[in-house]
Formats: C-alpha cells, sequence, structure tokens
C-alpha cells in the first residue's frame, strides 16, 4: 500500500472528524484502530451533545459544534440520530442547588441560553422526574445523538473521499529522525506518512512516553447501562450537579445510565475486542440514583451493563496541539469522557493543526504542555 | 452474600455429580438452576415424572438414574437454590442471581466455579421459522415432561440428531397426530470397524439405545421424507403447513406444529460471560471453551463440566462433572482428595468417548445456512433478516461484533444465544479469518432495574 499523507491512529469520534477533515481537503489518509471504529470511548459514552457545564475554554466549541450538528445528517449522508431535546441538570440537595444556581449565573454572563427551573417547571416539563429534585438548569439547545451511528457516518463518509481503513491493526512505536516521525510501526507492518495525528484515547501516551513527555492521564471507570425500550419518552438528557449519574433515552425507546468517573477501571481483552467490567456495588449505585430521579425507571427491564474508561486531564480538558519536538505529530487526546459533543469540531482542529493552518478557534488551553509539575489529581468535576 | 468453598451452575446429570463431590468432601457447596427443581433438561422435573405412573412410562428410559444423582447430591449436604437464573458471575467467584422464587438480586462468593450448564439446541433458520407453532423438539420434550402436555393438531418433525429420533418415539406413545418427518440426516456414513467395536464395547447401553431409535423410525407407520429443498413453513398467524421439495416433487403437509432439531451445542454464555478462552469447533460447528481433561479453564478458579464443555451426552456429563469436583476438592482441600476415585473416574470418561464420537459422526451438524434466502430472519430479537447481514459483512464488517452494531443482529435480550453461533461462523467463513464470537454482557438474562435495588445495602 502507498505512504499516505496522514495517519490517523485511533478511530473515535476525533479521528473520523479530522479523516473527513483531511480527505475532503484533497490529502491521502489512512486511519487505522487496534479495535475498530468506535471501540472504545466513542461507543460506550452516553453521547450528550452539549455546551451547558462546559469549562468556558470549551464553550466556543461547544457552541461551535451544536451549530455543526444539526446539519450533519446531510453532510454525512447518514443518520446520527442527533436530536437537540435540551439538557437539564438537576440539584437533588441544597449545595447542589447552589451550584446549579453559580452555574446557570456563570454561563448566562457567557452568552449560552441557560434556564434555572424550579420544581413547578419541572413537574410540567418533565412529569416522570421525582419530586424530591429541587431545581435544575435547562439549556434547550442542547441535545444527544447515537455514538457508533455517527463515527461510522463519519468514516463511511471518509472513505468516499478515498480514505483508507484498517481495523484490528494497533500503532506500536514511532520511528523519528530529525524531529520527525519517518514511520509507524504497527502489529502488521511499516508504514510511512507525511504527518501522524495521534487519537487514541486512553492508548496515546504508550507512543508518546519514547518521545518525551507524555500526557499526564488517568483512566477511572465509568459505569454504562441500558435498558430494554420503554414506553415513556423525553427528549432531554439529564445529568446531576455533581455529575455522578447522567441519563438519556436513544432512539429505539432504550435507556442509558452513566455513572460517573470512579477509580479503579481495567482494560481487558475478549477475542481482541476491548472489555471493561464495572463493580456490581457501582451498577447499583448507579440504578439506584436513576430510581431516585426517575423513580419509573425502576419497571424498566436491565438489558446491558458495560464499563468504559475515560482519558481524564487533571483540569478535564482536552490536548489539541503540535508535539512540541516532533514536527510532524499532532495530538487530539485527553477528552475526559465529555469529548463526543464537540468532536465534530474538535476533530476539525486537529485537521487544521495537521495541516499547519491557523485553527478555527483558539487552542491555546489544550497545549500538550500546559501541566506545570502538578500531577494528575484534578476531579472530574462540574462539567462532566 | 453467601460465601461457599463451591457455586455450581446447572443441576443436570453433571452439576449433580459435581455437588455430590464436592460436598461429599466436606466443602460448602451450592448448585443454582433456574429450573423449579433439579435433574436438567434431561431429567426435567424428574421428581413429579417418576411419579406420575403414564409418564413414567412414557419417559422413565431416559430418567434411569436421576432420583439416585438427586438424592446423592442431596445426602452429601449439598444445598440447592432452585428457580434461581445466573445474572452476572466474574472470574473471581463473584455471582450474582435472580431468586424468581422469593424475588430480588442475591450475591454469592465462591471460591470455585464449577460451570455446568449443559447444551441448547442448533439453531438452523429457513424460510417461516418464526413462525408461531414452529418449536424446537426439545420444547416439545419439556411440555411432555412437565405435565404431559401432547402437541394438539397434526404434527411434523424436521432435522436430525438422537434428540429428534427420542422425540418421535415418546409423541407417538404419547398419542401424537404425527404427519411426516423430515429427515435431515445423511445415509449412515461408513463408520470404521474399530471404532465401532470400541464404541460399542464402551458404552453398550447408548449403543442400543441408538439402534432402537433408529429402528423406532423406520417402524414407526409415519412418511419420512428426504433430500428436502426449499423448505418454508407457511402461515399467517401461526404455521399451517410445511412445504418442501423432495425426490424434486413438491410436498405440502399441513400442520399445527413443526418440531426442528438439529443437535446441540454447549452452552457457553457464563463461560464467555467470565472472558475466559473458547475455541471455535469447526467439526461440530460450535464455540467451545478451552480446558484441561478435567475441566480447569485457565486464568480463573473456573471448572466446567458436561455438555457445556462440549457436547458428550448425558452419562459421560455426570463423569466429567464428578472429576471437576474431583479437582476442586484437591485444589480447595488437598488433604481430603479421593486420587483412586478420580483415576478410576478417568478410566470410565475413556471408555464412554467413542460412543459419543459415534454419535457425532453419524449426524455430522448441518450448514446453518443451508435453507435460508434472504428474506429469512436470522435474529429472531430484532427481526433482522438474512440478507441485510449478507450485505453488511459485504460492506466490510469483518467479525461478528461489527456485524452486529451494523445490523443489531444479536444485539436482542437473548444476546445473540440463537443467532451468534451462525453469524460468527458466517462472517469468519466469508472473510477468511478466525471464528469470533459475540460479546456477553451482564445481565445474561433480563432484570428488572428494581431487582438492583435489592443489592443496595451492601
Amino acid at each position: 500500500m502507498s505512504a499516505p499523507d496522514v495517519l490517523i491512529i485511533g478511530a473515535g469520534i476525533t479521528g473520523a472528524v479530522a479523516a473527513l477533515t483531511l480527505a475532503e481537503a484533497g490529502h491521502r489518509v489512512d486511519i487505522i484502530d487496534a479495535y475498530a471504529p468506535a471501540a472504545m470511548a466513542s461507543g460506550w459514552t452516553l453521547a450528550g451533545v452539549r455546551q451547558s457545564g462546559r469549562d468556558p475554554a470549551e464553550l466556543p466549541l461547544a457552541r461551535a459544534a451544536v451549530a455543526e450538528w444539526s446539519g450533519l445528517e446531510a453532510r454525512l449522508g447518514a443518520p446520527t440520530h442527533y436530536r437537540q431535546g435540551g439538557n437539564l441538570r438537576l440539584a437533588r440537595t441544597e449545595p447542589e442547588l447552589a451550584t446549579i444556581r453559580a452555574l446557570v449565573a456563570d454561563q448566562r454572563r457567557a452568552g449560552l441560553d441557560l434556564w434555572l427551573l424550579t420544581p413547578d417547571d419541572l413537574r410540567d416539563m418533565a412529569p416522570g422526574l421525582s419530586p424530591d429534585i429541587l431545581g435544575a438548569s435547562f439549556c434547550p439547545t442542547d441535545g444527544h445523538a447515537d455514538p457508533v451511528a455517527t463515527v461510522r457516518g463519519f468514516i463511511d463518509a471518509a472513505l468516499r473521499h478515498g480514505a483508507r481503513t484498517a481495523w484490528g491493526e494497533r500503532a506500536q512505536a514511532f520511528e523519528t529522525e530529525h524531529g520527525r516521525i519517518t514511520a509507524v510501526l504497527t502489529d502488521k507492518r511499516r508504514i510511512t506518512p507525511g504527518a501522524v495525528l495521534l487519537a487514541a484515547g486512553i492508548q496515546v501516551n504508550t507512543l508518546l512516553a519514547p518521545l518525551g513527555p507524555v500526557i499526564p492521564l488517568r483512566h477511572p471507570i465509568v459505569t454504562v447501562v441500558q435498558t430494554q425500550p420503554v414506553t415513556a419518552r423525553f427528549p432531554f438528557v439529564i445529568g446531576v450537579a455533581n455529575a455522578d449519574f447522567a441519563l438519556r433515552q436513544e432512539v429505539s425507546g432504550q435507556l442509558r445510565f452513566t455513572s460517573g468517573a470512579e477509580p479503579g477501571g481495567v482494560l481487558a481483552e475478549q477475542g481482541n475486542r476491548p472489555v471493561v467490567r464495572p463493580t456490581l456495588a457501582s451498577v447499583t449505585a448507579t440504578l439506584t440514583r436513576a430510581a431516585k430521579i426517575m423513580p419509573d425507571t425502576a419497571n424498566a427491564t436491565v438489558n446491558a451493563i458495560w464499563g468504559g474508561l475515560l482519558d481524564l486531564t487533571p483540569d478535564a480538558l482536552p490536548v489539541i496541539d503540535r508535539h512540541p519536538d516532533i514536527a510532524n505529530l499532532t495530538i487530539a487526546a485527553g477528552f475526559s469522557g465529555h469529548g463526543f459533543g464537540i468532536g465534530p469540531v474538535t476533530g476539525a482542529l486537529a485537521g487544521d493543526l495537521v495541516l499547519g493552518r491557523d485553527p478555527a478557534h483558539p487552542v491555546a488551553a489544550f497545549r500538550f504542555d500546559r501541566w506545570d509539575g502538578t500531577g494528575p489529581d484534578a476531579g472530574l468535576s462540574l462539567h462532566g | 452474600m453467601e460465601r461457599v468453598d463451591v457455586a455450581i451452575l446447572g443441576a443436570g446429570p453433571a452439576g449433580l455429580a459435581a455437588a455430590t463431590v464436592a460436598a461429599g468432601a466436606g466443602l460448602s457447596t451450592i448448585v443454582l438452576d433456574d429450573q423449579g427443581a433439579p435433574g436438567g433438561q434431561i431429567w426435567r422435573a424428574a421428581g413429579d415424572v417418576t411419579r406420575d405412573r403414564a409418564l413414567a412410562r412414557l419417559l422413565g428410559a431416559s430418567y434411569g438414574g436421576a432420583m439416585e444423582a438427586i438424592g446423592a447430591a442431596q445426602a452429601a449436604g449439598a444445598v440447592f437454590h432452585p428457580a434461581c437464573d445466573l445474572i452476572d458471575a466474574n472470574g473471581d467467584g463473584a455471582l450474582v442471581w435472580l431468586d424468581r422464587a422469593n424475588g430480588g438480586l442475591r450475591e454469592g462468593q465462591a471460591r470455585a466455579l464449577i460451570v455446568a450448564t449443559g447444551a441448547r439446541e442448533r439453531a438452523v433458520p429457513f424460510p417461516g421459522w418464526t413462525l408461531p407453532g414452529v418449536i424446537n423438539a426439545g420444547a416439545m420434550q419439556i411440555a411432555l415432561k412437565q405435565g404431559g402436555a401432547v402437541p394438539d393438531g397434526p404434527v411434523v418433525l424436521m432435522g436430525q440428531g438422537p434428540l429428534l429420533l427420542l422425540v418421535l418415539q415418546q409423541l407417538l406413545a404419547a398419542g401424537a397426530d404425527l404427519r411426516a418427518v423430515l429427515a435431515f440426516d445423511g445415509a449412515v456414513p461408513s463408520v470404521p470397524f474399530g471404532a465401532m467395536a470400541r464404541a460399542v464395547f464402551g458404552d453398550p447401553g447408548l449403543v442400543a439405545q441408538g439402534a432402537r431409535l433408529l429402528l423406532g423410525r423406520m417402524r414407526a407407520k409415519v412418511p419420512v421424507y428426504r433430500d428436502i429443498a426449499n423448505l418454508r413453513a407457511v402461515g399467517g398467524d401461526r404455521i399451517e403447513a410445511v412445504a418442501f421439495d423432495s425426490d424434486r416433487r413438491r410436498q405440502q403437509i399441513p400442520c399445527t406444529w413443526l418440531g426442528v432439531h438439529d443437535g446441540v451445542i454447549p452452552n457457553t454464555q457464563v463461560t464467555q460471560l467470565l472472558g475466559l478462552a473458547h475455541r471455535w469447533d469447526n467439526a461440530a460447528r460450535c464455540l467451545v471453551p478451552v480446558c484441561d481433561d478435567l475441566g480447569r479453564m485457565e486464568g480463573a478458579p473456573v471448572w466446567v463440566a458436561g455438555d457445556g464443555a462440549g457436547i458428550g451426552g448425558a452419562r459421560l456429563a455426570g463423569v466429567r462433572g464428578a472429576r471437576a469436583a474431583h479437582d476442586v476438592v484437591r485444589a480447595l482441600a488437598p488433604d481430603r482428595h479421593d486420587a483412586p476415585a478420580a483415576r478410576a473416574l478417568a478410566q470410565t470418561a475413556a471408555r464412554l468417548a467413542p460412543a459419543r464420537a459415534l454419535v457425532a459422526a453419524l449426524w455430522p451438524a448441518r450448514d446453518p445456512l443451508a435453507l435460508v434466502d434472504d428474506d429469512t430472519v436470522l435474529c429472531r430479537c430484532e427481526g433482522v433478516r438474512v440478507g441485510t447481514v449478507r450485505a453488511a459483512i459485504a460492506a466490510g464488517a469483518s467479525g461478528p461484533n461489527r456485524a452486529k452494531v451494523a445490523t443489531r443482529c444479536g444485539m436482542g435480550p437473548c444476546q445473540g444465544r440463537i443467532c451468534g453461533p451462525i453469524l460468527a461462523e458466517w462472517v469468519a467463513r466469508d472473510t477468511d479469518t478466525p471464528v469470533g464470537a459475540l460479546r456477553v454482557r451482564p445481565p445474561l438474562k433480563p432484570v428488572l432495574l428494581a431487582d438492583y435495588l435489592t443489592l443496595e445495602q451492601e
């Protein structure tokens, strides 16, 4: 196979979007993944498309992404099941209510259309919610989508623009010379791309470490529970003020719950597929929160339980930057569990950086070497 | 939380024999089973069947040894948990099950796990196979075993294998209106004399039973059709007839029940859930757990015994269950290991094996896609058709899980128990890759969210 202009390592949302961006611009793109498209975070995610609760550095990206999401199906010629049903963030306690009030004030100042809802408002809007909820923020322009379908849509569109794919192929090392990558060694072959985009989620440091500094990542686990379809329908994503629970309804009518980030996740492999098993305690805690927030969910039937690992940085913001020492290496990783919704923008930003173009949005907050020696200890706070 | 030395999943011949050995050696032992009474599939409702004279006459032959095996396990002190569905398990011996009798989920922790979950009937789809009235022959037998229910109206049986022959005899004896048998077993293959002799010598009972069943089909006054092609179950709300070509002539036989059977395959849901190694058996066309002679799997204190470790039949299942349990005793309480008994069981297993090999040679697994057209439903849960899956494979789905994501085939509540092996074999054949397996996730059975809340107070 001839050498590509750009090799993208990782077929999650970021790599898939970058592949289409670069292929549309006329470049020869190869995209490889150790497993398959959306096999890791872009597959297990709750898949919210959200501006509310974002860090100020991410908010412009999130707003630009929301502007793009409604046109994605037309652009890709494929379903994303995007639904702009809004995002509710609930306060279950007085301290949580204070957090929500502060969030609404902050983000309204930043220009986001975010409302503060009272229990009465909630009763009208979401009659299935527990009457014990003290209030909520509501962002009507937030929404959610089908992550696997979306990633597939981007990959298929990139294929139509001449990109090439290889699944089940793991990048293992870089060969460098004079501050450039000259070859990428995989478990199958040696590729000699013009440039490399590293978008491999939790796997990035394996490839970065031999080159020098790495991203200080932790890999906490998130528990995901999916039910069989339920009859009650609601369009919004539901989160909570301390980010230890979220819920949405898929187009099929199935509910999808996620826990907060918890320590102790382990990535295992079964027949070349990644498997992350959550603990029973976490499953039970997640479902207990579900039943407290929306009592009727207790009658739902649990269909599947799985876990996912986060690539959590100390400030829970991603790295979108060129490598400081390797001229033709761009990194887009560390999305910390909320990279899916902004993927259509961050993937394109990564493409800009690969090509040496001015990025369409400021990326200073996402520098590769912004860590000042502090350890990876920031928790996943409100904007999870 | 119930803490025990040994948890045994399945109370069929393998599980009961394992329980007898493990509990007999003084290990605290529980046996979980989804049925309300011990016995497994072959000895289903053993207590009721043996007490009911008419049923005992009808089914009695296959229940030989049932009450003894159940009694031995109980006498040894094994604790039986009936009506329990395994929901989740991990390689460290942690278990979660749904207690249907008492309600709610229960947690257990075992030092060793013996998986004796037996076999399930192989699915071979054909046009119309999802019509109500088309059922597994095994399910017909279950109805007989649980209260002697005989199918009403005309019945046709189709497929191959010893169970089909047995069900034929049992249905006839029970007075069912059998209209035809569509036999998919070919002409009897020439089995080398040596292999036949070893089988007869090793397990004369099984060989004699097989011969009786084959003879029984010849003697039964039921038309037997062969060389079946273009088969279709016909009907609106339920099956009304089965149509097919035989000897190049179109046949249409009215029926209200079509009993289908194509042999059995190991039930590997639990060992797959545990994330342990499996291999694809090309001849038997099924996934088999990778284990040693004693059933020990690698990487976890897990043993697999009986048909779940590879089809061996009920007699061998009991022997394998006992052997696995002896090995568990050796691992957990070496001073109580009964080495002579274990050695004797090894000899018995070796003696029984050739007869089983003969059965496998007589009824080789069929191509599961030989009868389908593009319109045939492959995944019953999600209603995914063969043509949809064909298109996904052609579009590059390079493994069963990718085909599943692309088509929803295997995504329903049964987690691909039925369509998964077919999908896996098909993808592998068309992409020239090793046969994979659909991922198995908890819960193994759909369970109410509210049931999880019963675990809250840990």
